[in-house]
């Protein structure tokens, strides 16, 4: 077991912080912390399908025409997961359904399907999109913690002490995620440079 | 050439395997979709609708958004003893991410007595923001609860309603939802009356809608300010003449409170028709 495959992902190569990958639902999902974690739960879960089965079919698809059958294959599989959820876990289906649309614009998942899932065996595929998943999960965590926090006065739907009373609603409108995003990238750049300079 | 339809069969075959796992896919989960969402629309009727047990659907014609003649269906509720309390319906205003689908509850006077979102396409953290019980949807509840005549704009269109920020179109559309319903309450008074009148139809009553009395003025004023010069009862206690298989009860209306007679009434699982 290859474990690097699955921390890669958290740090190293975050996919909204590194890859920049999927920083569509990254900017408009991150406005609460419930959201993230929901928005990050159903695309991992998507990407661990995904990838497993892009992996299997690696080897017969031709070169040419790769791009289609991946989206055909994630296209299928998100459909699937819907109606399968709403059918037999209606609860949480209604919880996390509403992010299922926006897994189709999240650009992570083809990404890795592409560079990762078609050039490594099933297990890594797996551990590569648990990895991913999660560092898309912490990402917008980190996103939402800010903007909820600063935008709402709130944490995970819990009022807070001193700005609980006079939140910044610019923090929860596009101009917030981009200013909350932009900085932590450049954090996250500083650090991964060597720190203090 | 031969590359050509080489790499054309391939794709055929994948999407003919996609095609055949989301036909089954849909065989499977189908009747079960439908059936969850049924019993949830069945509680949120009588969530937007407190105290009706039975609904029985009544058909209107409307014109849908394109403006085509449509059909739409308009349950009426009713107690356990079969008094009229009001209608819900499901109206569908188109919203930031799609058609939002709300249950909203008329009282018999045409006050909203309920109103719940089922499902929306519309931003998560924004437009979602619609259903919040403490925020939107609450201070919406609040506002009708209040008594007064409101208008139901959002404040920016000069209406009563306060917008959430950064949501206007959703909360435009949650507006636009109230008044469709409304006002298909209104354009359709006559008929719902008239099956008011007639009462729940348990299966085989003999008061069907074709023998069912006109709509008439009720017996006393309505407490509350309707929006309408309408024949509409007070939701309170005005009994309803109560056709049923017992033996049919005087419609002389007795002191309120008092339930009109203490009728068999019969066990309709779920809430009559569909």
């Amino acid at each position: 077991m290859n474990w690097k495959e699955l921390t890669k992902g958290i740090w190293a190569e975050n996919p909204i912080f590194v890859i920049m990958l999927g920083c569509c639902p990254a900017l408009a999902v991150s406005t609460s912390m419930a959201n993230a974690i929901g928005m990050g739960i159903a695309a991992t879960f998507v990407l661990i399908g995904s990838n497993l089965i892009i992996s299997l079919i690696r080897a017969g698809v031709p070169d040419k025409i790769r791009i289609p059958v991946y989206i055909v294959v994630i296209a299928t599989f998100v459909t699937m997961v819907d109606k399968f959820m709403a059918a037999f876990t209606p609860a949480l289906s209604e919880k996390l359904g509403i992010f299922i649309p926006l897994i189709v614009v999240n650009c992570i998942i083809l990404g890795r399907a592409e560079a990762f899932a078609n050039k490594n065996t099933p297990l890594d595929s797996i551990l590569d999109a648990i990895g991913m998943g999660l560092g898309f999960t912490i990402a917008l965590s980190l996103i939402a913690t800010f903007r909820e926090v600063l935008g709402e006065g709130k944490f995970f739907g819990i009022p807070v002490p001193l700005v609980r009373n006079d939140p910044c609603l610019l923090m929860i409108m596009a101009p917030g995620g981009f200013f909350v995003f932009g900085l932590l990238m450049a954090w996250k750049r500083h650090m991964a440079a060597g720190g203090a300079k | 050439m031969n590359d050509m339809i080489q790499t054309g069969k391939y794709l055929f075959f994948i999407s003919a395997v996609a095609g055949l796992l989301l036909a089954f896919t849909e065989m499977v989960t189908g009747p079960r979709i439908a059936e969850n969402n049924r019993l949830v629309l069945e509680k949120a009727r009588r969530e937007v609708l407190p105290g009706a047990e039975r609904f029985d659907s009544l058909e209107v014609a409307a014109t849908d958004d394109a403006g085509q003649p449509a059909t739409l269906s308009i349950s009426l509720g009713f107690d356990p003893q079969g008094r009229f309390l009001g209608t819900v319906q499901t109206v569908s205003p188109k919203g930031y991410g799609g058609a939002i689908d709300m249950v909203l509850g008329l009282k018999a006077d045409g006050a909203i007595s309920g109103v719940k979102i089922q499902s929306m396409r519309e931003t998560p953290g924004l437009g979602t923001k619609l259903n919040d019980p403490e925020g939107f949807l609450g201070r919406f509840l609040a506002l009708v609860q209040g008594g007064k005549p409101a208008r139901f704009h959002v404040k920016k269109d000069g209406g009563d309603v306060d917008a959430i920020t950064a949501a206007t179109i959703s909360s435009r559309a949650f507006c636009k939802g109230i008044r469709d319903g409304m006002k298909r309450f209104q354009d359709n008074q006559a008929a719902i009356q008239a099956r008011a009148q007639s009462g729940p139809a348990p299966t085989g009553a003999p008061g069907s809608p074709t023998t069912g009395t006109a709509p008439q003025p009720a017996p006393a004023p309505t407490p509350t300010p309707t929006p309408a010069p309408s024949p509409s009862p007070a939701p309170g206690p005005e009994p309803m003449p109560i056709p049923t298989p017992a033996p049919a009860p005087t419609p002389v209306p007795p002191a309120p409170d008092a339930v009109p007679v203490p009728l068999p009434a019969p066990a309709v699982p779920q809430g009559g028709t569909q």
